[in-house]
């Protein structure tokens, strides 16, 4: 499986830029304007990186090269879902580093301080959006992906304002409702497990 | 020795092949233990499939013109050069029935045909 | 003699056609052909060998082992070469390499950069730039460099120069020195198998008409052509497939014997290459249905 987090590595190394580009566009568009930006920047980079991995799949009619290969089709999907769990971490942890940059240098832009709230909640936000993608994505991979992105990309520009208010609530809600906050996160795990064998049953019945 | 395969030929060409390996042998130019190249190896050369090629061998192993060692290989059988030789010899009365047939068509009596054999001996 | 491939009873129903209950075996230490007009299910019967399709009722057993429990066992030890090799076509042949290698177990380096140099490839090349025949060359080399047992070739030389398909027969003998090795050989030009098939597999409308060795099935065959007076309703009947022109008939019968006794001086009997028999077959059965 390993070999398969590599392969996307491999496949997508001459599009890292795009994902650094996503990350500097998305940081210029929503820091000054928005209180929630380091959210926001976060979940679009991650999200964007992850569609840009599976576009370049279907581009190139990967699974039936795949499948030529000493794996199982649960592997490839179980690399998709790591790859998602990278991105989203990493696309997080890049748009905190930003974050805290932009507060050490333009102080006028009076971002509030961060706490780990800003960090793990977006990537739940993350993984979310990824259990409702990836299972539909291997369901109808060639022949409906692009309209599937298309559809996320609408969706994620609606989800806007949500996250705000959602982000808002888990810094107002304080200590008392860290309860709720942790079983949010569990109940966010469990759906992406779900997902996850959702995927790999929709996969391995499929004809390629 | 050299194997040529012809498609115009009606012969098929597991034929072909063991015609012309059986020529080698019977005039001397393989002699016993030769090695001949393996099944495998023929079948490359020529373009053929393996089983033309081990149809071939086996008919030959069948005449005992060669043996086949699993794991050696094919060679030009030693056994008996009484057998090559008979089988010359059966070859040799073959044209001689052909000749006599022949012979009889064009209306030669027996005389006739030894006499003209005579002469050619001694011409050779 | 064992099997390289064992099919069982494989069905795969389709709005268009059905693949209809296929037993096929492929002999190890043999190459066999699997031929067949286009669009009758010799793709889809190697996406079913591959696991790519899977069956609606039959089982798949390849090198002895199940598909699709043991697939990845079994792709150790396969090398697939297709039409359509589909790899990144962003990255050069030498990335792709690097993607593909650690994959395998048995990934033999020196093997592979001695098939590029053979094949006149430059790891540097992308992908894209490659015409269709260089794409069959590197994906042979991939198969050929992780010692594969089993080659899996999906219509390999339709994009292949004349030169480089004899070539490619070659390679493909030289794979076959060892008995172990199998391939099987999907094509619609049969010209190819004509040479170097011991065992061909006729698919058509999605069923197995014969799987047999090469010769045995160019000896039982045969083309019988003549007057157009010779044909009844009862000599119709034992033709395969017929053409009929103004100036006589040419038909393909799968008995010499019977034909050799039925028409005897009166048409003359040719020796039929692949693809007669496979033209007749295919258009007979449209005759006759």
């Amino acid at each position: 499986m390993l070999n398969l987090v590599r392969k996307d590595f491999i496949a997508l190394k001459s599009s890292f830029w795009m994902s650094l580009l996503y990350l500097v566009v998305f940081s210029a568009a929503f820091i000054p304007k928005m209180s929630s930006s380091i959210h926001l920047v976060g979940i679009y980079t991650a999200f964007a990186t992850i569609t840009l991995g599976t576009m370049i799949d279907i581009k190139h009619h990967n699974h039936n090269f795949l499948i030529t290969l000493p794996i199982k089709r649960k592997q490839i999907v179980q690399a998709k879902y790591l790859l998602a769990i990278i991105y989203a971490v990493g696309g997080v942890l890049a748009s905190y580093a930003i974050h805290v940059l932009v507060n050490q240098y333009f102080p006028e832009l009076n971002k509030p301080n961060y706490s780990i709230h800003d960090i793990l909640g977006p990537v739940g936000i993350i993984f979310v959006l990824t259990s409702v993608y990836l299972p539909l994505f291997y369901a109808f991979s060639k022949k409906g992906a692009s309209i599937i992105n298309g559809v996320f990309f609408i969706l994620l520009i609606a989800l806007a304002q949500p996250t705000a208010i959602f982000m808002n609530m888990l810094h107002e809600s304080g200590p008392q409702s860290d309860l709720t906050i942790y079983w949010i996160l569990i109940g966010t795990l469990l759906l992406f497990i779900a997902s996850y064998f959702l995927a790999v049953a929709l996969f391995t019945r499929k004809d390629l | 020795m050299n194997i040529i395969i012809s498609n115009a030929s009606s012969d098929p060409i597991y034929m072909q092949i063991m015609n012309q390996i059986r020529q080698s042998i019977l005039s001397g130019e393989l002699r016993a233990g030769d090695s001949l190249p393996s099944i495998r190896q023929l079948a490359k050369d020529l373009q053929v499939s393996v089983i033309t090629t081990k149809r071939a061998y086996e008919e030959l192993e069948k005449e005992k013109l060669i043996d086949s060692v699993v794991g050696k290989g094919s060679y030009v059988s030693g056994a008996n050069t009484d057998f090559i030789r008979e089988q010359r010899m059966k070859r040799l009365e073959e044209k001689m029935i052909e000749i006599i047939q022949e012979s009889k068509e064009l209306s030669m009596s027996q005389q006739d045909v030894i006499r003209y054999l005579t002469l050619l001996f001694e011409e050779e | 003699m064992t099997n390289a491939i064992e099919l069982r009873n494989v069905t795969k129903k389709y709005a268009q056609f059905t693949v209809d209950n296929v037993s096929l075996d492929v002999k190890q230490g043999y190459i066999t052909g699997l031929i067949g007009p286009n669009g009758v299910g010799k793709s889809t019967l190697i996406k079913m060998i591959l696991g790519m399709v899977r069956p609606d009722f039959g089982t798949v057993k390849i090198l002895g082992c199940q598909m699709p429990v043991q697939e990845i066992d079994i792709k150790q030890r396969i090398g697939i070469v297709s039409d359509d090799c589909f790899y990144y076509e962003h990255l050069t042949i030498r990335e792709m390499k690097k993607l593909i290698a650690p994959f395998y177990k048995k990934w033999n380096e020196q093997k592979f950069n001695r098939y590029l140099e053979q094949f006149e490839l430059s790891p540097r090349k992308k992908i894209e730039q490659l015409s269709k025949g260089m794409k069959v060359k590197f994906a042979l080399a991939v198969a050929l460099s992780h010692e594969a047992e089993l080659l899996i070739m999906d219509e390999p030389t339709s994009g292949l120069d004349p030169v480089f398909r004899r070539e490619m027969l070659d390679l493909l003998a030289d794979m076959m020195q060892d008995e172990r090795n199998s391939i099987i050989f999907s094509t619609h030009i049969t010209t190819d198998l004509d040479r170097i098939a011991d065992y061909i597999a006729f698919i058509n409308r999605g069923k197995l008409v014969f799987n047999e060795a090469k010769d045995e099935v160019l000896e039982r065959y045969t083309i019988v052509k003549g007057d157009l007076q010779l044909l009844d309703a009862d000599i119709r009947h034992k033709f395969v497939g017929l053409r009929e022109t103004a100036v006589g008939f040419e038909g393909l019968v799968d008995n010499r014997q019977d034909a050799e006794r039925l028409f005897g001086s009166y048409a003359v009997l040719d020796k039929p290459s692949l693809e007669d028999i496979m033209y007749f077959s295919a258009k007979g059965g449209r005759v006759y249905a």
